[in-house]
């Protein structure tokens, strides 16, 4: 399987009044072609900066200072601002908002946004372009796709707001969707509904996807693997039924224990994920860490291979195998 | 949105309601004597007293104000205690050229401000911003009488680019008479000598009457580019591949145009009140110098006249600014 996206040892700094914050610290991760990847954590783990890093839109204070994002094959991250929103923005890479309110633009007809995409990055055939909207839509399942068009954002429930920007996300063919949270602000039963028709639309169409989440729920209905983060780094990942049966990892399985699906007494991880600006040194989750040794504080222990599609990065599993992952 | 209208055009009559109210009884409380200018000098208390009894002058002020009120209501706006010529008929004469010189005011102020609102807010805190920044806070500041002179001394004086005062050549025609308005009447019958004659000498008035509300324009541009451009959705924009030049040029500006749209309304106030100085620098035959005439003579009528008539169309203005504010923000117009 060739990815589609590989990043690889990505770490970006944010300057901020304070010092030097590392948000993402030797962070990785690969998508395969047609693949669906979640990528898991607490608040403040960096997912949204991982996110931001591929589109290119991180905020000017923020910086890549290691690591290379490569999305088929061409390296994103000097990659110059024209040709990264000319070539692969809208057009190769789509974009699911965390907030499809906050992302739409309020005064302008939801028909006008949705299109405008098609305008830059479409077949340069409107009428068909807007068809294929139409017939999107109509996949989405909002009622009207004709009449929706000519709708203001403000007119449109939570649910539906997500369901035009994933028939939005759609219409170019991306060859990656990225999707940052789309579903936190839903509720449960209209959650399930979107998510069983992002996961039927990417299959359906070949589409590889990364899919920012904190819920295991959804890794389990959407995605075939997932990235566990803390902290900026990515600490464990594998195949969605792997780590959602076998996690390795202390704080995969302590967050996994915070499901309520799952545990049978609703578990805690004591304390809270540290500022990035005075990160913990070595693994950034060793004072949490139910299992930490003193050695855990000094270096960033490698990504072990556990099995045939699972890896995770702690001193647990010894450094010796680290070199197979490499 | 019809609902909406009629709501606003019948909230316009308690308005200018107040307004007369407020006008009358400031006009009652200076201490002017209307009576005493109009019999002169040599008049004796007696010659006084009988022209105060004809005018109504000694009853007392509320009954003034309700005789004022039938008067109104009949339409008739009274007739100058001097020159015995009805109020309306001025208003007629010299209302088109205060609405010409504030109108034309207002379009270059919108017209440039916005513009370079949005160019410096693009260029946050470099040097263009700077520049444009020590203009528009000297366009607060500037006295407007000083910046007149200045302009006719440069202008009209040294450079002999644009006439003195006025509102057309004393050698030229006027044109046919539509709107009042040279500019448009010019258009109109296409008289291209007389609207290049009309543009001229409009220029210095209107430049130093824009020059005020220009500045806010500029600032309210800037910073409603700059807090639209905060916004979630600009970012989500860019993510999603739409060029920066139309994310500003299209998606930016009609939200950022919110708050100057909303200033517009206002703004006119000021140029209305600017105008009384600007017209009687530039000599002007507007309504300024009528009002400003009214004033010193305590003649009550033309004043209220006068007060009457700015009230409704600053009022019309600030009706046209919210059908304005409801077409860029289609939120406003659902809770219209």
């Amino acid at each position: 399987m060739t990815a589609v996206l590989a990043i690889r040892d990505l770490s970006v700094a944010i300057r901020t009044d304070d010092g030097l914050a590392e948000v993402l610290d030797h962070a990785t991760l690969e998508i395969a072609r047609g693949e669906i990847v979640g990528v898991v954590g607490e608040s403040g783990c960096g997912k949204s900066t991982l996110v931001r890093s591929v589109l290119g839109i991180l905020p000017p204070a923020a910086r890549v200072t290691e690591g290379s994002i490569r999305f088929d094959g061409v390296e994103l991250t000097t990659l110059d601002a024209r040709a990264m929103a000319r070539d692969i923005r809208g057009r190769r890479i789509g974009f699911i908002p965390q907030d499809p309110y906050q992302a739409f633009n309020p005064v302008f007809r939801v028909g006008t946004q949705l299109l405008e995409v098609a305008r830059w990055h479409g077949t340069g055939d409107q009428a068909a372009d807007r068809a294929r909207l139409i017939e999107l839509l109509r996949q989405v399942q909002i009622p009207d796709p004709e009449g929706a068009l000519a709708r203001y954002p403000h007119q449109f429930s939570g649910g539906q707001r997500l369901r035009l920007r994933i028939a939005a996300a759609m219409l170019c063919r991306p060859d990656l969707i990225i999707a940052d949270e789309p579903t936190t602000a839903l509720d449960v039963t209209t959650q399930k509904q979107i998510i069983a028709l992002l996961g039927a639309l990417a299959r359906e169409s070949g589409t590889a996807m990364l899919f920012v989440t904190h819920d295991f729920g959804v890794v389990a209905e959407l995605c075939d693997r997932v990235v566990v983060m803390y902290a900026g780094q990515t600490v464990e990942c594998g195949a969605s039924s792997v780590i959602l049966d076998r996690p390795r990892h202390p704080y995969t399985r302590l967050l996994l224990d915070c499901h309520p699906d799952r545990a049978a007494t609703l578990a805690g991880i004591p304390g809270s994920v540290p500022s990035v600006i005075a990160a913990p040194s070595g693994c950034r989750f060793h004072p949490r860490c139910p299992s930490a040794s003193p050695v855990c504080s000094t270096a960033l222990p490698p990504a072990t291979v556990l099995g045939p599609d699972h890896e995770a990065a702690c001193v647990l599993f010894g450094a010796g195998e680290s070199h197979a992952s490499a | 949105m019809l609902l909406f209208l009629l709501r606003r055009v019948l909230l316009v009559v308690p308005v200018l309601f107040g307004l007369l109210l407020l006008t009358f009884v400031l006009t009652r409380v200076v201490p002017s004597d209307p009576a005493a200018a109009l019999a002169g000098d040599q008049a004796t208390p007696q010659q006084i007293a009988e022209l105060r009894a004809t005018y109504g002058f000694d009853r007392p002020l509320p009954e003034q104000f309700l005789h004022y009120l039938v008067q109104i209501a009949h339409g008739d706006l009274g007739s100058s205690y001097f020159t015995r010529r009805p109020v309306i008929e001025d208003l007629i004469e010299r209302l088109p050229a205060t609405l010409e010189l504030t109108f034309f005011a207002l379009l270059l102020s919108v017209g440039l401000g916005i513009p370079l609102g949005v160019v410096a807010a693009l260029h946050h805190n470099r040097w263009l911003d700077q520049v444009l920044r020590v203009f528009s806070v000297g366009g607060i500041a500037i006295a407007s009488f000083w910046l007149a002179l200045m302009l006719q001394l440069v202008f009209a004086m040294e450079l002999d680019l644009l006439p003195l005062r006025g509102r057309i050549s004393i050698t030229g025609d006027a044109p046919p008479h539509l709107t009042g308005s040279y500019l448009i009447d010019a258009l109109v019958f296409w008289r291209p000598d007389i609207l290049r004659d009309a543009l001229e000498h409009i220029a210095l008035p209107a430049a130093t009457l824009a020059f005020g509300s220009l500045a806010t324009i500029v600032r309210f541009s800037r910073s409603g580019v700059l807090e639209t451009l905060q916004k979630d959705f600009v970012t989500f924009e860019t993510a999603i591949g739409y060029p920066r030049r139309v994310i500003i040029a299209k998606y930016v500006l009609r939200n950022s145009l919110v708050s100057t749209v909303t200033q517009i309304g206002l703004l006119f106030g000021g140029l209305i009140a600017g105008a009384v100085v600007v017209e009687a620098v530039f000599d002007w035959p507007g309504i300024g110098g009528y009002a400003a005439g009214a004033v010193f003579s305590a003649d009550f009528q033309p004043l209220l006249g006068v007060t009457l008539l700015i009230g409704a169309v600053y009022a019309g203005v600030n009706i046209v600014v919210d059908l304005i504010h409801a077409w860029i923000d289609p939120r406003v117009a659902e809770t219209m």
